[in-house]
């Protein structure tokens, strides 16, 4: 299939779902009656369909594309088919903001306090990860000091967990890392919004010299590529647009691990190819995610997180059965 | 796609939008709300004691589940709801009553669509449970009735003290729950276990607000009553501790409180109370 | 101008020198051949040259900006790698974008075309069996279109035929008006093909000039440690190492 194409495809794949996600909700109202109250004031439906169902949806574009945009670009970076974005730390970093702001009665002070503080977790986070690898640590000084963030973050969450004197506050830490869409409004939409955009536009910049890494980084060093620059900008633009994700969604895993793999044969496995299609991709992930996870349970709070991990895990285990053969 | 979805959000928010996004309000309104919809355990059994009828419209799902709520069958008479804000908003609630831990972006959502949400905290205390019942009143315009009943809850209490002996040395008590949890003394259960007539040992043992108790600690502390949960229908590991052989080697009384006779702020806790009078060793026995 | 300047070019490694100070050029229509045993210093020679390793002295290759130092000079490493799943004329065509220019730039299908790629153009690279892999690596560097390309053991794992078909291309690539610097192990080919060769041997410069000037007995017995028949052919100088010599 030639790469316009597929780009078309997807993005008219995105584009259903984004309806259907719509669509999904538990008012009893029927999809043209939707639609209209979403463009026409209509009474409460119209409030639903513009400030529940249509941020919720938005968001799945939004996140899904960071997470896929994401895992694409560490994947070219460290030039391995198994980096995810969790792997610099970032999600468990925004998880800790968010965890202390819960647990500290922050998140009461004002509206957006808690993804705020997610936010800042996954900035510091990625401060400390910077400092820590430096500018000569190379690709695996990366990800080693990315693995000692997500074990510092990990830690200093469980050990929170652990000594929380409120049992409610624990219940919400928990819940919150299960990672939800629901009820998210155009508020979280404009604090994630900017910081993904950000985000996105670094990873973009990056497309010519993950190409160039198809050949190993010394290739890739003396065909032009200036590889400290190009490990800060995928770093700093995961950081950027991971970071967002996970404040206004909690954890979603899976989605820049997988995405990027169902997606490389289909670009020819050309890496700056397998961003824009791996951002759509991941935009279709996530919205069928949050439409499934109000078709599988109505009205109950059925997390995204949840969901994914437990369709994501035995897709993944078939794609490598799959591969067992091939080289 | 990222940008016509925005430019679609941009304009849909350039039109006036039904209702208004309203500014959160602190106050409940100046008439008795007519449409209340609870979702929160603890507020949904407050409600039900307190609104006049029609008043209350719908409690959380979890008011039905016997083991979390003490008013179960009551709770038939209501429609359940789910607690996501699609739903609640579309109840048309004048008022949302929800704990300080109901999940925060529904809350935030309502809040936004500009429903008036009252926020309730969990207990920790019999004066935070009374100030509870006030403010309920207060929040659905029935003071008489919130009155009515603290004059109900002070008499009750007052005869429970006045019948409560007093012995020399007041008997020790600990909770203890699946995975070795203990109700802390600084906490609601810790009050309730306190005017029982018991010295609850939580705090003696370094939890104020509760916690994981070792069980070396428990045997070696030796309480005269051990207060246990109710099993779970369907094992669990963590409650395996509780079928220790140390555990039931103790020499002090055991007596059983269920999750909800203490879990919400609730007149109700007072049964308890009662319980654990009753299960007090006779003075002098060990 | 040359191609490739060294002046007092050194490495050090956890204190030790890995490289002692040398002084070298290379002109165009070159095309030499690095040889020495195993560990002499050949890829970090090269590497310092290009700057992809520190080193003390100066290169003037290694003090040019990335992208003039890619318009200069192509780089053949010696570890083929072939990370993702992507096609051979994709592959020969990221030496083109090195320079900024598109897939379809003629230097692309003169690559494949010289390498004789043009029927696996459209193939998976990685899939390929390794002598084929090793010429769309070298069609790589040729899509640059660099007057210098740096080739490290190049010919490693390649059958006779298209052994000496690669060197016969990097011959003719210096006679064309390039310049070449590639380092190898056979020691005949190195002296049919090669203009000039320099030997090294533990880090040192040893030797540097014709083939037949440097190819001493003496020379083979105190730096490879081997004893060999030489015989003249049309083709040239032909060493069948016959011995290994007991140190």
């Amino acid at each position: 299939m030639s790469y316009p194409r597929l780009l078309a495809l997807l993005g008219a794949l995105v584009a259903a779902l984004f309806v259907g996600s719509l669509l999904t909700g538990v008012a009893a109202a029927g999809p043209g009656e939707s639609l209209r109250a979403l463009f026409l004031p209509e009474g409460p439906l119209t409030l639903v369909m513009r400030e529940i169902r249509l941020p919720r949806a938005i968001l799945g574009v939004l996140v899904g594309a960071s997470l896929g945009l994401s895992g694409a670009a560490l994947q070219g970076l460290m030039r391995n088919p198994l980096a995810e974005p969790g792997l610099i730390g970032v999600s468990g970093a925004a998880g800790l903001g968010a965890v202390l702001a819960i647990q500290t009665g922050l998140v009461a002070a004002f509206a957006l306090a808690l993804p705020l503080a997610a936010l800042t977790g996954a900035a510091l986070g990625v401060a400390l990860m910077l400092g820590l690898a430096g500018r000569g640590g190379g690709t695996l000084g990366l990800i080693l000091a990315g693995v000692a963030l997500s074990a510092l973050a990990s830690a200093a969450t469980a050990l929170v967990l652990n000594l929380s004197p409120n049992p409610f506050a624990a219940n919400e830490i928990v819940f919150w890392m299960m990672g939800s869409l629901a009820d998210r409004s155009f508020a979280h939409v404009a604090l994630a919004g900017p910081v993904m955009a950000l985000g996105w536009a670094l990873i973009a910049r990056t497309g010519r010299g993950l190409e160039a890494l198809t050949l190993g980084e010394d290739a890739a060093v003396s065909m032009g590529v200036d590889l400290g620059r190009l490990r800060l900008t995928v770093v700093a633009g995961v950081a950027a647009a991971v970071g967002a994700a996970t404040a206004v969604a909690g954890t979603v895993g899976f989605v820049g691990l997988v995405v990027p793999h169902l997606l490389r044969r289909a670009v020819g496995g050309r890496p700056a190819r397998l961003l824009p299609a791996s951002a759509l991709g991941g935009a279709a992930l996530v919205l069928a995610a949050d439409i499934a996870v109000r078709l599988v349970l109505p009205g109950r709070d059925l997390k995204l997180g949840v969901l994914l991990a437990l369709v994501g895990a035995p897709v993944f285990l078939h794609l490598i059965w799959r591969m067992r053969g091939q080289p | 796609m990222v940008i016509r979805a925005g430019g679609l959000a941009l304009a849909l928010a350039a039109l006036p939008c039904g209702a208004g996004l309203a500014a959160p309000s602190a106050a409940p309104p100046e008439t008795p709300p007519a449409r209340v919809v609870s979702i929160n355990l603890c507020t949904d059994q407050l409600a039900m004691r307190l609104a006049a009828p029609g008043q209350l419209v719908s409690v959380s799902m979890l008011a039905r589940d016997p083991r979390s709520s003490t008013m179960a069958e009551a709770a038939k008479a209501w429609p359940v709801n789910q607690g996501l804000a699609e739903e609640v908003y579309l109840l048309h609630p004048d008022l949302v009553l929800a704990g300080r831990y109901t999940a925060r972006a529904s809350v935030e959502m309502l809040t936004r669509l500009g429903v008036t949400v009252v926020i309730f905290d969990p207990a920790d205390s019999l004066e935070a449970l009374r100030a509870g019942i006030e403010k309920m009143g207060a929040a659905l315009g029935r003071e008489e009735a919130a009155a009515a009943e603290l004059a109900a809850f002070d008499a009750r209490l007052a005869a429970i003290r006045a019948a409560a002996p007093a012995p020399a040395r007041r008997p020790t008590a600990a909770t203890y729950e699946a995975n070795g949890y203990t109700s802390g003394a600084e906490t609601l259960a810790g009050e309730i276990i306190e005017t029982a007539g018991y010295r609850p040992i939580a705090g003696d043992l370094g939890f104020p607000y509760g916690g994981m108790l070792p069980l070396e600690a428990l045997v070696m502390a030796d309480p005269d009553l051990v207060i246990r949960g109710a099993r779970q229908p369907g094992a669990s590991r963590s409650e395996e501790v509780l079928d220790h052989p140390a555990l039931a080697a103790l020499s002090g009384a055991s007596a059983i409180v269920e999750d909800h006779d203490w879990i919400c702020g609730l007149p109700s806790v007072l049964d308890a109370v009662e319980r654990l009078m009753r299960a007090a060793p006779p003075e002098g026995a060990r | 101008m040359s191609l490739m300047s060294l002046e007092n070019l050194s490495v050090r490694r956890a204190g030790e020198v890995v490289l002692a100070p040398l002084s070298l050029r290379l002109e165009p229509g070159e095309c030499v051949g690095l040889v020495g045993p195993n560990g002499a210093g050949k890829t970090t020679l090269m590497r310092a040259a290009l700057g992809l390793i520190g080193a003390s002295g100066t290169s003037a290759l290694a003090a040019l900006s990335p992208a003039a130092r890619a318009a200069r000079a192509a780089w053949l490493p010696q570890a083929r790698e072939i990370v993702w799943p992507v096609s051979v004329a994709h592959l020969v065509g990221l030496g083109a974008a090195a320079r900024g220019r598109p897939e379809t730039h003629p230097s692309v299908a003169a690559a494949l075309a010289r390498l004789d790629l043009a029927p696996l153009a459209t193939r998976q690279a990685n899939a390929l069996s390794g002598g084929e892999q090793a010429r769309v690596l070298l069609a790589r560097a040729l899509a640059q279109d660099t007057p210098l390309i740096l080739a490290d053991e190049p010919l490693a794992g390649l059958d006779p035929a298209q052994a000496i078909r690669t060197m016969g291309l990097l011959a003719a690539l210096a006679a064309e008006g390039r310049g070449v610097l590639a380092s190898l192990h056979d020691l005949s080919l190195a002296a049919r093909f090669c203009t000039r060769l320099i030997v090294l041997h533990r880090g040192r410069l040893v030797a540097d000039g014709a083939p037949a000037a440097v190819l001493t007995d003496a020379l083979l017995a105190e730096v490879f440690g081997i004893r060999c028949t030489r015989v003249a052919t049309p083709e040239g100088l032909m060493l069948l190492p016959e011995g290994v010599i007991a140190r």
